[in-house]
């Protein structure tokens, strides 16, 4: 009997302690962070000024809003800071519950910050367990940070969502910018140079900030990603853009889907290729203790337009586009090769095959690799095309 | 000693639980860098030799614990001296196991809860357990080990899909030469944990089938060998070795990447769940382990009555154990080489020689006891 009760007890007591009430946060006290944004501090002795954007829940979510005054979906609050955790606790007062950091869906930096140098930003990010670094980072270009928040947005009423999409379906079916999560750039930080999408503000900034901005049909102001910006030691040095940017995707490995336009006899672009299908291999020979690197392209695709009369239903006219379109992935490629190798810095990942096939090479050049073995190493491209399909018709109508 | 009997598959699920515990989580292995994954395996072979050791002892006085043969080799005075140097180094690395399992609890999952709050129900809870007694916990390990599994399957699949994995991040293979390799090896990754299963030498004369000793203790180290291997490599893979080496918890870092189409995310609780579970029993193993020795050593009839203040000195051993994270580490460090070698490697190796010497003598003198020896190992298959 009295065993029992000691068991009895003991149950109660280990069980109170073990639902870990201790932690528990209210869903209604909770002030979900959609978005962060970084700008330099000019004024005081801050070095950060954050924002942080605020989803407000009653907005996000549909229903009746009878007798409700309408507002925006999102909020942003700002604040300054010497150190990122205390720009955020300062944030804190300003907002109406308890800032909750795990539905953090991008960061945005302006080019201040990036260009003083981003090394020692993401500590905060990825020593606090609430942060998780699944989510991209982009680098505002022409505005600060913080405007790009400021943005409302149709169509998704959360902008940090819509932007995120924009950048998943830009990297997916037009090839150009990547998307670069934190965690990527962690590591990119690490190796010395890295590429990170950028994002600017389309339009007039003081009218995007409105809600008026959603009820246009065109909005007033729009939040588009574009253009890489190259980081070397951790600072940004350059921007990279169009065929360059897209070459780096086709280096990376990263290419998904893209349209290649094609001249045809005297007519400029007049012929749309889609890529569908893209296999990039990278393998180093070393040569005299030099490092030869030879990049490797295969590719699908199948013709989506042609502007000019080409008889598309010959294998022979075929195989001349196929040539093109080798030509074409080769000069884009080029092109990121030369302005890598003239920027000195090599962002696009070869040193760890480098590593990987003569690690005692590597040893003696790691150090000087971006300044001194890169910009000189011989580079090979490599381009197989492969156009399979013509589409619903063969030959086009114009003659 | 009390009278119980575990069978094989009971044993094994303990022993493979015991090196699971913490080394899953911790950065385990990683001073080898991108050969961490060899460095275990090598240990691995170090803790097949390490077994061997333990085996022949046990061969010699198949019914006695450790602290039972320790008295027979040394003496009844050094002997005793020397079981109760074990019974603290049980009592010292249980307290450090749940002080790790707190650590992580509180800085990764429960930040506003206090270490106190949670390291003594988790106490009380083993302490409730071996009250029970050892088969109780032998039993619950039979059903934790499938659930282990169930986690273990779970957690792999959904980080090998995800796709964040690439295995060039393992290459080049000798980055740094063997020296890096062997500085992990020896004393670190031998010891923890294949050295500290010198514990399993107080439970082997509880098996039921003596025989199987061998191969049910082999299996658990092989099967525990592999698993760490693969998981450190899966880290690295994941995250990349500068991440994974400054990650205080890089399988915890490794299963937050997770992330199947927005929608299966954030399955860390599985590696939270995977460290409480294995954590448990290896605290459980080394407080009973403490306990019998102590009603051994001091010729207590059975072990209940102090199984709860055992418990007491382990919540107040783990609070006051380091005052910090990098302490703590700090301290693991030192011990391999203060606790863990002695105490894992040399003595049991001076205990064999001198056992092996004693037992040589004893042949000479009387050959007669020597048939009775055998013959009570004959009964006991």
């Amino acid at each position: 009997m009295k065993r029992n009760i000691v068991m009895m007890l003991l149950v109660s007591f280990t069980s109170i302690f073990l639902s870990g009430c201790w932690d528990s946060r209210e869903l209604q006290d909770l002030s979900i962070i959609s978005a962060i944004a970084i700008d330099k501090d000019d004024k005081d002795d801050n070095r950060y000024r954050l924002t942080v954007q605020l989803i407000n829940p009653s907005q996000v979510s549909g229903g009746e809003q009878a007798g409700k005054v309408q507002a925006t979906p999102i909020r942003t609050l700002t604040n300054s800071g010497s150190t990122l955790a205390e720009a955020l606790r300062k944030i804190s007062p300003l907002a109406p519950g308890q800032l909750f950091y795990p539905h953090v869906q991008v960061m945005i930096l302006s080019e201040e910050v990036a260009k003083e140098g981003i090394k020692s930003l993401f500590d905060l990010i990825e020593r606090d367990s609430n942060f998780r670094l699944l989510f991209p980072v982009l680098i505002a270009k022409n505005s600060s940070a913080e405007d790009i928040l400021k943005i409302t947005t149709s169509l998704n009423p959360i902008p940090s969502d819509a932007l995120v999409k924009n950048l998943d379906t830009s990297q997916k079916e037009w090839g150009e910018y990547i998307s670069v999560k934190a965690d990527e750039l962690i590591e990119g930080l690490q190796k010395g140079s890295f590429v990170v999408s950028g994002v600017q503000v389309k339009g007039d900034k003081e009218q995007g900030n409105k809600g008026e901005n959603v009820q246009q049909v065109s909005p007033a102001a729009t939040i588009e990603t574009g253009e890489l910006a190259l980081f070397k030691n951790g600072k940004l040095v350059n921007w990279i853009e169009e065929k360059t940017a897209r070459g780096a995707t086709w280096i990376m490995d990263e290419m998904k889907k893209t349209i290649l336009n094609l001249d045809y006899e005297e007519k400029k672009d007049a012929i749309a290729i889609e890529v569908n299908r893209s296999k990039t291999t990278i393998k180093i020979k070393i040569k005299n203790n030099q490092p030869i690197i030879n990049i490797f392209v295969n590719t699908e695709g199948t013709i989506s337009e042609t502007l000019a009369p080409v008889d598309l239903s010959k294998t022979e006219k075929i195989e001349q586009l196929e040539k093109k379109v080798e030509k074409e992935i080769k000069d884009e490629i080029r092109l990121t090769v030369k302005m890598a190798q003239e920027e000195k810095s090599e962002f696009l990942g070869f040193r760890e095959y480098v590593n990987i096939k003569d690690k005692k090479l590597w040893k003696t050049i790691s150090t000087s690799w971006d300044e001194e073995v890169f910009p000189n190493t011989k580079i090979n491209i490599n381009v197989d095309a492969f156009i399979r399909r013509t589409g619903m018709r063969t030959n086009p109508s114009t003659k | 000693m009390e009278k119980a009997k575990l069978s094989v598959i009971q044993l094994f699920a303990m022993m493979f639980m015991f090196d699971m515990g913490t080394a899953l989580v911790i950065s385990y292995g990683i001073s080898a860098k991108k050969d961490a994954w060899f460095a275990i395996l090598l240990s691995m072979a170090a803790g097949i030799l390490l077994f061997f050791i333990y085996y022949l002892l046990f061969k010699q006085y198949p019914n006695l614990p450790l602290t039972g043969y320790i008295r027979k080799i040394f003496g009844k005075y050094l002997g005793w001296l020397m079981g109760f140097f074990y019974v603290l180094y049980f009592l010292h690395i249980s307290s450090k196991n749940i002080r790790e399992l707190g650590d992580l609890l509180v800085s990764s999952t429960l930040p506003e809860t206090p270490l106190l709050a949670i390291i003594i129900p988790l106490v009380l809870a083993i302490c409730y357990v071996l009250y029970m007694g050892i088969e109780v916990l032998a039993r619950t390990s039979e059903v934790f080990i499938v659930i282990l599994f169930l986690f273990g399957i779970a957690g792999n699949f959904f980080v090998l899909v995800s796709g964040s994995v690439e295995f060039h991040n393992l290459r080049p293979f000798l980055e740094d030469g063997w020296k890096p390799i062997l500085d992990t090896v020896f004393p670190y990754t031998i010891t923890f944990p294949f050295g500290e299963m010198i514990a399993f030498a107080m439970l082997l004369p509880l098996l039921n089938k003596a025989k199987y000793v061998k191969k049910v203790w082999l299996s658990a180290l092989i099967a525990s060998g592999l698993i760490l291997s693969w998981t450190v490599s899966l880290n690295i893979a994941v995250l990349g070795v500068e991440i994974t080496e400054r990650a205080s918890f890089p399988t915890l870092s490794t299963v937050s990447k997770i992330n199947l189409m927005d929608f299966i995310q954030r399955l860390d609780a599985i590696v939270v769940f995977t460290l409480l579970i294995t954590v448990f029993f290896k605290a459980s193993i080394y407080i009973y382990v403490a306990v019998a020795a102590i009603s051994d050593l001091f010729g207590l009839k059975n072990h209940y009555r102090i199984v709860f203040p055992i418990g007491i000195i382990i919540i107040y051993l783990s609070m006051i154990n380091s005052s910090n994270i990098p302490e703590h580490s700090e301290e693991g460090q030192l011990e391999a080489y203060y606790l863990h070698l002695p105490l894992t490697i040399i003595l049991p190796l001076v205990m064999l020689l001198f056992a092996y010497i004693k037992n040589f003598f004893k042949k000479k003198k009387q050959p007669k006891s020597d048939k009775e020896e055998n013959f009570s190992e004959n009964t006991k298959h």
